[in-house]
């Protein structure tokens, strides 16, 4: 913009500060809400989990006290065991569904368009919503268990929604079927990223349409990969609503996550120490896996 | 080394037809350059003969052999393309090696054909980075290099140098046209650059509308062109194209330029058959043949006094653009050549190159 010299100097110079920092003040007020709001709140919570806060929040420092009542606690080794099992399987199962889908939707075939839309579609429903039809499909009373006995398989169970030992598979099953779609997505953009010209250099140095996808395109992938894992790793860490809705952390505490512990700590049995120790726990736990991933795969980026 | 023959081929994509009864005979050690515009199917043509894609009808012939319900790797041939197609994920060594590994090529032979071909091409040094980290001219090598290293009988390259800049295209122009030299393997070239073609080809196939337009060598079609899209074609600055019609008069024979006065004599135009006096035919001189008066040698001349209006230099010579009747007119005149756009001069024509076309058929007379 030409500078304006009709105008007094002090007003040329208070609009050019404007103008030099306006993206600044407009990001401002957001900046500081994430400040106060998330990073505040995790020191905030990291402070009040050394404290023997109950009900209400206290704040005489008491070192490492609720760590050892925590870890000491079969519930919360119980919701750790879970949390495991539920993100290995869900990140999985999401991975390899979605990736073999969207190889096998990458042949051109016909209805892609749509075909496509029924499997992302799931991605559009809420956990509660999937959380609901899934407890009615395993309910084992109303769902698949009482069709199939209701055909003359008088014999046939599938109680995995009251089993405390199998229940938490069934909270991996509604997960994969809410997000193997996103996951397929994903993948086929990475697919379609890919230069057709490479799969015809392949084909005429002899490799199979096997081999293509095993040895170059899912290798170049990495990236969708990473994606991938980064966006299925939070939806499991978080996982609350899934398992609220689909079993309620039951039967017993057999399906508890460290989000439902938590928050039925903080909210429900009025230990908000203990359940502030339990956050800061997942939140390293969160930090450990993604740290050095992120870390290892963006200095692979910036050497390449 | 091969042979490669294509009988009657014809592609359809639903009701277009992309490529119309195409016939075509290369032999062993011919570089052969398809050239002519985007979408005159010449790289579906090469995609054919490399087995990616399956033609409508028509027959493939490799040393004698029908190809057509072979696979692209036993077909024996090897292709570079455009955008290079790397694996972008394979370091430059894996790259190049994919190939004969998929093949189960012995390891020490690998290593040794390796060896070779990255001595060939000089990429010894780059053997152990990844694509990424190569510049264009880098990842050209590598593609062919990738192409070489199989020994195929024929190599086809799609428009391989098209991605490049100016200056490294002719580079690796010059290298292409020595590595066929030393090789001596059948080439089948498509580009869309008609320098390139005339630069690099053996023999030349100008592609258009699906058909062969025609088919020579560069010299052939630069002098003789066939009819009237192959005279446009080939050539940079294009071939001058003036409609008007041939007059015999006194005796002799004459091209008259549209309605002008002018009477251009072409007694001497090998005509391949008789033509009618008055008919409509299309005049072609290049502009190399449009010139100052005394530049022009022989007895086959004409001059006239035209008005020049745009003036381009390029070092070694000058490209002038003149008004001629309702036409332009482009000449190539010396560098040295003092002339002043807007003003009028005497410019000759060497008539003995001449181009003349009938105007309905469009085909050389």
């Amino acid at each position: 913009m030409e500078p304006d010299f009709s105008r007094p100097d002090s007003a040329f110079a208070v609009s050019r500060w404007f103008q030099a920092n306006l993206p600044r003040i407009v990001v401002a007020p957001s900046f500081v809400a994430v400040m106060v709001f998330v990073y505040g709140f995790i020191v905030w919570t990291a402070y009040i989990s050394m404290t023997r806060s109950k009900l209400l929040p206290r704040y005489d420092f008491e070192g490492f006290f609720q760590y050892g009542r925590l870890w000491s606690m079969d519930r919360w080794q119980v919701a750790l065991e879970n949390l495991f099992v539920f993100s290995g399987l869900f990140i999985f199962f999401c991975m390899a569904l979605g990736l073999l889908l969207a190889i096998l939707l990458d042949q051109r075939i016909r209805v892609e368009g749509a075909l496509r839309t029924i499997y992302l579609y799931p991605m559009a429903l809420s956990f509660v919503v999937t959380g609901t039809a899934w407890k009615w499909i395993l309910n084992p009373g109303l769902g698949i268990e009482k069709v199939v006995q209701d055909l003359g398989f008088t014999d046939f169970q599938f109680n995995w929604l009251v089993d405390p030992d199998l229940a938490i598979y069934t909270i991996v099953i509604a997960g994969v079927w809410q997000s193997s779609g996103f996951v397929m997505a994903m993948f086929l953009a990475g697919l379609r990223s890919i230069d057709q010209e490479i799969l015809k250099a392949a084909y005429m140095d002899g490799a199979s349409l096997p081999k293509i996808y095993l040895r170059i395109i899912i290798p170049s992938m990495r990236p969708v990969f990473l994606s991938a894992f980064v966006v299925l790793a939070h939806l499991a860490i978080k996982s609350f609503d899934l398992v609220i809705v689909l079993t309620r952390g039951g039967p017993g505490y057999a399906t508890d996550m460290p989000a439902t512990f938590m928050y039925a700590m903080a909210f429900q049995r009025g230990r908000i120490g203990l359940a502030a120790a339990s956050a800061t726990i997942m939140l390293m736990t969160v930090m450990a896996i993604m740290v050095p991933y992120l870390y290892s795969e963006l200095r692979r980026k910036r050497d390449e | 080394m091969a042979s490669l023959e294509i009988r009657a081929l014809t592609k359809k994509f639903g009701d277009v037809t992309v490529l119309d009864h195409i016939g075509l005979v290369i032999q062993d050690g011919e570089f052969l350059v398809l050239v002519g515009p985007s979408g005159c199917g010449k790289s579906t043509l090469l995609n054919i003969i490399a087995g990616l894609e399956s033609e409508t009808c028509g027959e493939i012939l490799i040393d004698g052999r029908a190809v057509n319900d072979v696979h692209p790797k036993d077909r024996d041939i090897a292709m570079v393309f455009q955008s290079y197609a790397l694996y972008p994920n394979m370091t430059v060594r894996k790259n190049i090696t994919f190939g004969l590994k998929v093949r189960n090529t012995p390891g020490p032979k690998i290593e040794e054909m390796l060896a070779a071909v990255s001595d060939l091409l000089k990429i010894g040094s780059l053997l152990d980075r990844k694509p990424a980290q190569l510049s264009g001219g880098q990842r050209q090598r590598v593609a062919m290099g990738r192409a070489l290293v199989r020994d195929p009988s024929i190599f086809l390259f799609d428009e391989p140098l098209s991605n490049l800049d100016a200056k490294l295209r002719v580079e690796m122009r010059t290298e292409i046209k020595k590595l066929h030299h030393r090789l001596g393997t059948t080439i089948v070239y498509v580009t869309h650059d008609q320098t390139e073609a005339m630069n690099l080809a053996t023999r030349i196939a100008v592609l258009h509308q699906g058909r062969i337009q025609q088919l020579g060598a560069p010299q052939h079609l630069y002098d003789h062109p066939d009819n009237l899209f192959v005279a446009g074609f080939i050539g940079s600055p294009a071939m001058n194209l003036l409609p008007g019609s041939l007059s015999s008069s006194d005796g002799g024979l004459y091209f008259r330029p549209g309605d002008g006065e002018d009477l251009i004599r072409v007694d001497h135009y090998p005509f391949r058959e008789a033509p009618a006096d008055g008919a409509p035919v299309v005049f072609g001189i290049r502009p190399e043949c449009v010139t100052l008066p005394r530049e022009v040698e022989g007895q086959a001349r004409f001059e006239v006094e035209l008005v020049a209006e745009a003036v381009e230099t390029n070092g070694f010579d000058k490209h002038v653009a003149f008004a001629y009747g309702a036409s332009e007119l482009i000449g190539r005149l010396p560098a040295k050549a003092g002339l002043v756009a807007g003003q009028p001069m005497r410019v000759g024509f060497d008539l003995s190159g001449i181009s003349i076309f009938d105007r309905r058929s469009e085909r050389r007379l």
